[in-house]
């Protein structure tokens, strides 16, 4: 890409032409001067300031556009590298997701293996003190119904996997189009027609499987999060 | 023993129904995906309950539910679907395929265990 240079570019041309002509019409103005009897003087001086101003009315705009223009160029570069950051940005974001599933994956396994055990050393105890079993029935029975509860509360790692899953899809899809932002600001030639974010969010939207997902979708558009069209959480057909 | 085959591609979810159902005194059966379950059916598996997440790859819970239902011996076995997803028309699509019921995840210990026993009756 053209790299553009403020300084070499406003001395080197249009807006030195401008200069370069009004010193010339200066020039002729000096020359008549001297030519010509000192009644002229007046009315040459006035003709030598409009031309002057024409010739600058005719180039300075021009000037001006292509400096403006190479400012926005400048502009888009800044804007093309900041989005390149932006999706190392969301690849990290992405990669500690990941850690996540997994860190939590991991560790809700180990809690049902040791809840698991624990279940069994306890129902090996119950079956070695039958004899004392009338005293300890209730607690021995509340003891069994925790540990159902525990194994049952485990679920929570596969809803915020799927959550952080989501998360990281969405992030692709903006990514992609960062990716394509990026590319025409690289070069302002190229078109930029793609899915508007606005239409991809609607998509993201019909990707959730959880009401609690499309509550807060809701609300960060500033729409109502009351949950429409959901069904008792158990539901025998 | 009552035989309960669960499909989840989680293995935290397979791990907590399984603890769950097993204390309370089933015998349980495990499969990651649909095809997998699918495979153990037609190898001749027959679980009084089928229960399946909905969402596990290629084959959903839906389309497992409508390729059981066709299984010799399977067409009037219970089959669960417990998802996290809470749209109505997905809840329909299951029931026409064949599923006896909908439980949306997290579902509570007791509440699993109440479905079971409604829909798995002691003889």
């Amino acid at each position: 890409m053209t790299m553009f240079h403020p300084i070499k570019f406003c001395w080197n041309h249009p807006r030195a032409t401008a200069l370069a002509a009004a010193a010339l019409v200066s020039g002729l103005g000096v020359w008549l001067h001297g030519i010509l009897p000192p009644i002229a003087g007046w009315g040459l001086a006035m003709a030598e300031i409009g031309l002057g101003i024409g010739l600058a009315r005719l180039l300075w705009p021009q000037t001006e556009l292509v400096a403006r223009l190479n400012q926005s160029e400048k502009t888009a570069q800044r804007i093309a590298a900041e989005l390149a950051h932006y999706q190392t940005f969301t690849d990290i974001l992405r990669r500690q997701g990941e850690m996540v599933t997994a860190i939590t994956e991991s560790a809700a396994i180990t809690l049902i293996d040791g809840l698991r055990n624990v279940d069994a050393g306890i129902d090996r105890i119950v079956a070695d003190c039958s004899g004392n079993l009338n005293q300890n029935a209730e607690e021995i029975e509340e003891l069994s119904r925790l540990m159902i509860l525990l194994m049952g509360s485990i679920q929570f790692q596969d809803i915020t996997r799927q959550q952080i899953e989501q998360m990281a899809r969405m992030s692709v899809m903006v990514d992609q189009h960062i990716a394509l932002a990026h590319a025409a600001l690289a070069d302002l030639s190229r078109q930029f027609d793609t899915t508007s974010l606005a239409d991809k969010l609607d998509q993201v939207f019909a990707d959730y499987v959880m009401a609690a997902q499309r509550d807060s979708h809701r609300a960060a558009r500033g729409e109502s999060t009351d949950r429409e069209g959901i069904g008792a959480t158990v539901e025998l057909f | 023993m009552k035989r309960i085959l669960i499909i989840d591609d989680s293995a935290t979810i397979l791990l907590s129904m399984e603890g769950v159902l097993a204390k309370a005194g089933y015998a349980i059966d495990k499969a990651s995906s649909g095809e997998q379950a699918l495979t153990m059916l037609n190898d001749g598996l027959r679980p009084d309950l089928i229960i399946t997440d909905l969402y596990m790859g290629a084959m959903t819970g839906t389309d497992l539910i409508r390729l059981a239902r066709q299984v010799t011996g399977l067409r009037f076995t219970p089959m669960l679907m417990v998802t996290t997803e809470s749209q109505q028309d997905k809840r329909i699509d299951a029931k026409t395929a064949g599923a006896t019921g909908w439980l949306v995840k997290p579902v509570a210990p007791a509440a699993l265990l109440q479905v079971v026993r409604q829909v798995l009756p002691e003889r």
